[in-house]
């Protein structure tokens, strides 16, 4: 059902006509955020299967909220982000206690390519991410929601619960760092 | 000299313009998600959906159900009718029963008819002194 004005309908009111019954404006809200939960937990899970898993997770979230959603209040998409971004931390956060657990204290290692990495043609963009996991870990969440998926400073904000200023200033040291890691791959990456 | 670290700065690092080129390849270069997940994720909506809207109708009887009984008095109510509904129903339905008392009084009346005059004892015996 799109209104008769051909105007793309807010995801605030396609969820409320999810709440009412309509299925159509669920499979709407999928296709617009089904895949960016599922890049953003892919490229802080690096692991496919439990990327997917927390982008079902976190859309099944979204179906069960429906109901009580506040227009207004968040946007769906920022509401979206924050809770995979969370259950992301909450599964690195057990896995990390398994591998202490289990005597296996080395952490992975950041730079090496990811699924992700592997999974995109072109040595630019594997070039790219791979600069990208060796980040910090707030740095390589901000750098993936400002420039991968668009998003504002201030969504941004909202979803690392950190201010705009902190933001900007991790994506700033990201973009240097960033800079730095790929000058030693121009050749690579098609430059100079 | 000076110009020389600006180069050798230069050189350590990518400009800006290429850095946003290449997030913008990596923007479209974002692979879909699988076919399978996306039916997952609808699956789930329309779980959710339909368990919602029996709870929504299971809620909805039950306001009707407390006006009801409301309107009928109370429960205290509601509990007298339908004991007098249950009782009218087992009058209604039981098998009739012999009255043996009623019985006998019919016979009684037989009796008293045949062989008691209407006009009593006094009136028998005029009678017959006149039929003599």
């Amino acid at each position: 059902m799109v209104p008769s004005d051909g105007a793309v309908p807010e995801d605030d009111a396609l969820l409320a006509r999810y709440a009412g019954g309509d299925l159509e404006a669920a499979r709407m809200l999928m296709d617009r955020h089904a895949g960016r939960c599922l890049s953003l937990a892919r490229r802080m899970l690096r692991d496919e299967t439990e990327a997917e898993d927390i982008a079902q997770e976190a859309m099944l979230r979204l179906w069960k909220i429906a109901p009580d959603w506040r227009s207004g209040e968040a946007k769906v998409s920022t509401w979206l982000y924050r809770v995979t971004s969370n259950l992301c931390t909450d599964r690195l956060r057990r896995a990390r206690r398994q591998m202490v657990d289990l005597d296996q204290t080395a952490e992975p290692a950041d730079d090496g390519p990811s699924v992700q990495a592997r999974m995109e043609a072109g040595e630019r963009v594997a070039a790219l991410h791979q600069a990208i996991a060796a980040l910090p870990e707030r740095q390589r969440l901000a750098v993936q929601l400002r420039h991968l998926d668009e998003m504002s400073n201030i969504e941004i904000a909202e979803i690392m619960g950190t201010s705009v200023e902190a933001v900007e200033s991790l994506l700033a040291r990201a973009r240097r760092a960033l800079a730095a890691a790929l000058a030693g791959r121009k050749a690579e990456i098609g430059f100079g | 000299m000076k110009g020389n670290e600006a180069m050798t700065e230069a050189d350590r690092e990518v400009p800006d313009q290429l850095l946003d080129e290449l997030f913008a390849e990596a923007r479209a270069a974002r692979p879909a998600p699988d076919a399978a997940l996306l039916r997952a994720i609808y699956e789930d909506a329309a779980t959710v959906n339909a368990r919602r809207q029996a709870r929504a109708a299971h809620r909805g009887l039950r306001p009707r159900m407390i006006g009801l009984i409301e309107w009928i008095g109370g429960v205290g109510a509601l509990a007298a009718l339908a004991g007098c509904i249950a009782i009218g129903f087992w009058i209604g339905f039981s098998q009739p029963v012999s009255l043996p008392v009623l019985d006998r009084q019919e016979e009684d009346l037989a009796e008293y008819v045949l062989f008691e005059p209407l006009g009593g004892e006094e009136d028998l015996t005029a009678s017959l002194l006149q039929e003599g």
